[in-house]
């Protein structure tokens, strides 16, 4: 409101000045004109006056002045000074003041002379002269007055002019103004609902520009109405419309977040390592952890190739250059052939790492790795014991040459200074020596004995850098010193004994002879013997000690029984303590007690097998967790006995009574008859096995019986000592003479 | 069945590549020992496949192979092989239209693969499995 | 060291301790021959070559001849493995032994060799067969390098002599 009056008040103010000052300009303009037309007229008139004088009053005033009529030259003089602009009249004979009418004037006047003369029979005479002072005085006091009271006029018209106009204008604009402004500063966006209505009679057929504005205020805010309702409807909208999409967003992203959590946790526990790049070479941000086992950590945005080669910058271009080959090429096959040139197993960190290249459709490598260290020491392993394998089965099968060779070794590093000959120069003598070496490193090299080739190798060398140095003799003496001959086997025959067993090497001091030839020896002596009484004795221990040749003692042949069992055992994940043979060392068994023997694997598998029961079991029965095997042998009088038992869970009466029913060795009568050694002793029937299951180590029944056969063959008997869950003793009796 | 040309200028590689193919069934068209004879023979015969050796006297593989390329409008199917383990002559050679590359020493898997990969009926590595005999051991 | 053996470590450790490796590997895996050892790297004044040697030139930034040589029993216990199965037909056996002695020098030293100077390819010559039982005998600027391997059957030796130009094809040496 205030404002709206202040600036009301400008604008009035400006009409009135503008008004105001064209007005009084013209106004003036006029009034000059007027006045000025007025002065000159009465200047004119004034001017007149003299005229009028002179045309009109002259001639009788010159008569009245003839006349002597100083009352009449007085009243005429009186009228004529009532003339216009005329302030003093002075009539002057001979230059001397006659009569005078008015105020003489001292400034600011117009005189003028006339001539009084009177024409007198018909001559003129000059009786003197009127003295007429004009003052202009009156008619500039006359102006000024007009001046002044137009002025004032003015003031007033103007000062009323102003107000009324004021006034209209107030009424007619100003207020309708005021008010729109109002109206429209008060345009609130929500409040559109008032329509702007002037104050004043709205004739429809007489509209005015107000009018119009007003209108066209109206029709805006009209407008204006039904636009912002409608974009409330549209944000209302909007707003629904964004709630609906921000919901599904949100669900979206949490199902995605889901999927990629459950992605991101395979690939993380995959164990391999998968990443992606770009053309640039720079790790995307998303890759699996295993990544960071193999190239380090925060691999995101770090090059590749640096990863990879470790500054290799020829490496580098290659890899770059053959990636982006294969990325440009349109040719899938010809693709996957490039890949196929990039390395496939690098060497990162300490680590063996197989790689995998894939280009992705979005143009875009992927590299998945694997950790294959522990595959490559493996292979690395394998290799190594292959080798060793390879040893072993060549010593053994070549062992003549094995123990050839090992023993010419060892003589000639005990000989080896006897080869520095002290007539030959040194250079003959290294000679000599390499070519010693060099047949050895030969030897030693079918036998696959890797190690003492490497250092033979080693040796030959320095003799050769020896030759070419071209010392002395005492310096080759101290060159062979140096190298430590005899210990040169050593890595070899560790792994030999470890193997084979520390027995296998010194077994060389025994030699192999062909039994036939034995036998013939035998059979020459005891002829011999025979035929010679006197060395009877001699003859004896003669005999025994070639029968000491050919037999070898119980102990030995049974002797491998105790670690058969313990493998056994070990494989059919049970345990037993270890044992030994126990009987007379020095005891001799004929050749012909060497298959029953052998035959008795099958009592030592069942054993194992049948009898001894699992840790478990035993625990159950609270025995001893480990199982006992025993086996020991008496020699009395005339009977070899060997027992052999365990503390296993003993035989199966039941099930050996149902078997034996269902194999139809014995009907159920006779089978209640029998006693139970009677039945125990059924086992040794062929093809006889309680074991349902036939394993690879037992089961087919046809151990036990063989066993039998064999005990036959040499009149013997068996006992089987059998207890449920106590144990099974079996106890063989062979009738044996005395030698 | 394929037609296959070969071209090495080693007996022993030509005796045994045509060992491996008969082994695989697939026919030798003829042997040529280096690039202008395999040049001839290819337009002659039109073969189905050719194993193309790169290092050979006279002109080498390569350029036997971009020849044969322009003759044939890039349709030759053509396996390099090569001792030489530098990925640049090969790179070439695949960028030039060579569908698949061996390095020696050639085996018939080697072979059977490449083949393969151009010709899919014939692949199969990827139905290797374990026999009965393998079950036993791994498992042990 | 001296630029002499500066070279000879380069020649040594980039070109031929791949080869060497190739060699057993080679024998060991596609052969199963296991070579027992193998002798270090000597420069030797003179080499007396076996009679089947077989030889490769390089070129490229690095120049060399490599041969590798057979013991006669060694050499035939390949053409045994090599053409195990296949038939030879009426082949010339000694010209399949020829040719298979310089296939296998061929595959190793093709596979084996990289170029350790910059990342250009290194081209090898198809391998020639030097019939007669030859003398290298070290000269002026000439590197060699020398290594046996012992196998079962026999030896293989490994000469490198570089730089090519001092050498003719037969292994003459080019009089300066």
């Amino acid at each position: 409101m205030e404002l709206g009056n202040i600036s009301s008040k400008r604008l009035t103010l400006k009409l009135i000045i503008y008004i105001f000052t064209f007005s009084v300009f013209f106004t003036l303009l006029q009034s000059g004109i007027d006045l000025k037309q007025e002065y000159d007229n009465k200047i004119k008139e004034i001017n007149n006056s003299v005229k009028i004088i002179e045309d009109n009053y002259l001639l009788k005033l010159s008569l009245t002045f003839w006349s002597m009529d100083n009352t009449a030259l007085q009243l005429e003089l009186n009228s004529l000074i009532k003339l216009p602009g005329v302030a003093y009249l002075e009539v002057l004979e001979e230059e001397k003041s006659y009569i005078t009418i008015g105020e003489r004037l001292t400034h600011d006047f117009k005189e003028k002379y006339l001539n009084l003369n009177y024409n007198h029979m018909n001559s003129v005479v000059n009786m003197g002269k009127l003295y007429i002072q004009l003052s202009y005085t009156k008619v500039e006091e006359d102006i000024i007055a007009d001046i002044i009271s137009i002025i004032i006029k003015e003031f007033i018209k103007y000062f009323a002019l102003t107000l009324i106009l004021l006034f209209v204008v107030h009424q007619l604009i100003m207020r309708h103004l005021i008010h729109m402004a109002e109206f429209v500063r008060g345009f609130q966006v929500r409040n559109l609902n008032d329509p702007l209505i002037l104050d004043k009679k709205l004739n429809k057929k007489k509209l005015d520009v107000i009018d119009d504005v007003s209108m066209a205020i109206n029709q805006m805010r009209n407008k204006l109405l039904v636009f912002i309702n409608q974009k409330e409807e549209v944000q209302k909208e909007l707003k629904e419309l964004n709630q609906t999409l921000e919901q599904k967003v949100k669900k979206r992203t949490t199902d995605l977040t889901l999927k990629t959590n459950r992605i991101t946790d395979l690939l993380n526990n995959a164990a391999q390592g998968f990443l992606s790049f770009e053309k640039d070479f720079l790790v995307d941000d998303e890759y699996s952890v295993e990544c960071e086992n193999l190239l380090g950590k925060d691999l995101k945005g770090k090059d590749i190739t640096n990863l990879l080669f470790d500054g290799k910058s020829d490496k580098i271009d290659f890899f770059k250059e053959t990636m982006i080959d294969a990325l440009n090429e349109e040719n899938t096959l010809t693709s996957s052939l490039i890949l196929s040139l990039l390395p496939s197993e690098l060497i990162i960190n300490k680590r063996a790492v197989s790689i995998d290249y894939k280009i992705l459709s979005n143009n875009k490598f992927m590299m998945i790795l694997t950790n294959i260290t522990d595959k490559k020491k493996l292979q690395i392993k394998i290799k190594r014991e292959q080798l060793i394998l390879k040893m072993i089965v060549s010593i053994v099968s070549d062992s003549v040459q094995f123990y050839e060779t090992k023993q010419n070794f060892e003589e000639f590093c005990q000989d080896s200074l006897l080869y520095i000959n002290s007539k030959n120069t040194s250079a003959v003598n290294a000679n000599t020596i390499h070519a010693l070496f060099h047949t050895f490193k030969g030897l030693f090299a079918q036998l696959y004995m890797r190690d003492t080739v490497k250092r033979l190798h080693d040796f030959e060398s320095k003799i050769t850098d020896f030759i070419e140095s071209k010392k002395d003799n005492n310096d080759l003496k101290n060159l062979i010193d140096s190298f430590d001959l005899i210990n040169s086997m050593n890595e070899d025959l560790k792994i030999v004994a470890q193997t084979l067993g520390e027995k296998f090497l010194t077994e060389h001091n025994h030699i192999k002879i062909d039994e036939a030839l034995i036998n013939k020896l035998e059979n020459k002596i005891v002829l011999f013997c025979s035929l010679d009484n006197k060395q009877n004795e001699e003859c004896k221990e003669i005999l025994n000690d070639i029968k000491k040749i050919k037999n070898k003692s119980l102990q030995y042949y049974l002797s491998i029984y105790p670690k058969l069992c313990q493998q056994l055992c070990l494989s059919l994940n049970k345990s037993i303590y270890p044992f030994e043979i126990s009987g007379e060392r020095g005891f001799f068994v004929p050749d012909n007690f060497k298959p029953f023997i052998n035959s008795l694997i099958h009592v030592f598998r069942n054993s194992c097998d049948h009898g001894i029961e699992t840790k478990e079991c035993r625990l159950a029965l609270q025995k001893d967790e480990i199982g006992t095997i025993h086996c020991d042998f008496k020699k009395t009088k005339d009977t070899l006995t060997i027992v052999i038992s365990d503390d296993g869970k003993g035989l199966d009466m039941t099930s050996l009574k149902s078997k034996i029913v269902r194999n139809s060795l014995v009907s159920q009568e006779k089978l209640n008859k029998l006693s139970t050694s009677e039945i125990q002793n059924y086992i040794f029937d062929s093809n006889f096995s309680t074991n349902e299951n036939i394993t690879h180590i037992s089961g087919r029944g046809v151990g036990l019986a063989s066993v039998k056969t064999e005990l036959d063959k040499l009149n013997g008997i068996v006992e089987v000592k059998s207890e449920v869950n106590k144990g099974t003793s079996f106890i063989f009796m062979l009738p044996m003479k005395n030698n | 069945m394929l037609n296959v040309l070969v071209v090495d200028d080693s007996l022993a590689i030509r005796i045994k590549m045509k060992g491996f193919l008969k082994k695989l069934g697939h026919d030798i068209v003829r042997e040529a020992k280096e690039g202008k004879e395999a040049i001839q023979l290819y337009k002659e015969y039109a073969p189905d496949l050719i194993t193309m050796d790169i290092s050979m006297p006279g002109m080498n593989g390569v350029d036997a192979l971009k020849e044969i390329m322009e003759i044939s409008n890039r349709e030759a199917n053509v396996i390099m092989i090569t001792a030489n383990g530098q990925d640049g002559i090969v790179k070439d050679a695949l960028k030039l239209g060579a569908k698949g590359y061996i390095l020696k020493p050639i085996s018939k898997e080697k072979l059977q693969d490449s083949i393969g990969q151009i010709f899919p009926e014939y692949f199969c590595s990827d139905n290797v499995l374990l026999d009965d005999n393998d079950l036993d051991d791994i498992f042990v | 060291m001296n630029d002499e053996s500066k070279v000879i470590h380069t020649y040594t450790k980039d070109i031929l301790h791949p080869i060497i490796k190739r060699v057993k590997t080679y024998l060991e895996e596609e052969m199963n021959i296991d070579v027992f050892n193998t002798s270090d790297i000597t420069c030797p004044k003179n080499i007396h070559l076996k009679k089947n040697t077989v030889m490769i030139g390089t070129s490229g930034s690095i120049k060399l001849i490599i041969t590798l040589g057979f013991d006669e029993v060694l050499l035939n216990k390949l053409v045994e493995v090599f053409m195990e199965g296949e038939d030879i037909g009426d082949c010339d056996i000694e010209e399949v032994t020829n040719s298979i002695a310089c296939e296998v020098t061929n595959t190793i030293i093709g596979n084996a060799i990289d170029n350790p100077v910059d990342s250009s390819d290194i081209y090898i010559t198809p391998p020639v067969l030097i019939y007669e039982a030859k003398t290298l005998n070290k000269y002026k600027d000439s590197k060699f390098a020398f290594v046996t391997f012992i196998t079962k059957y026999g030896e293989i030796e490994l000469t490198a002599v570089g730089p090519k130009e001092q050498f003719e094809n037969e292994l003459e040496f080019k009089d300066q």
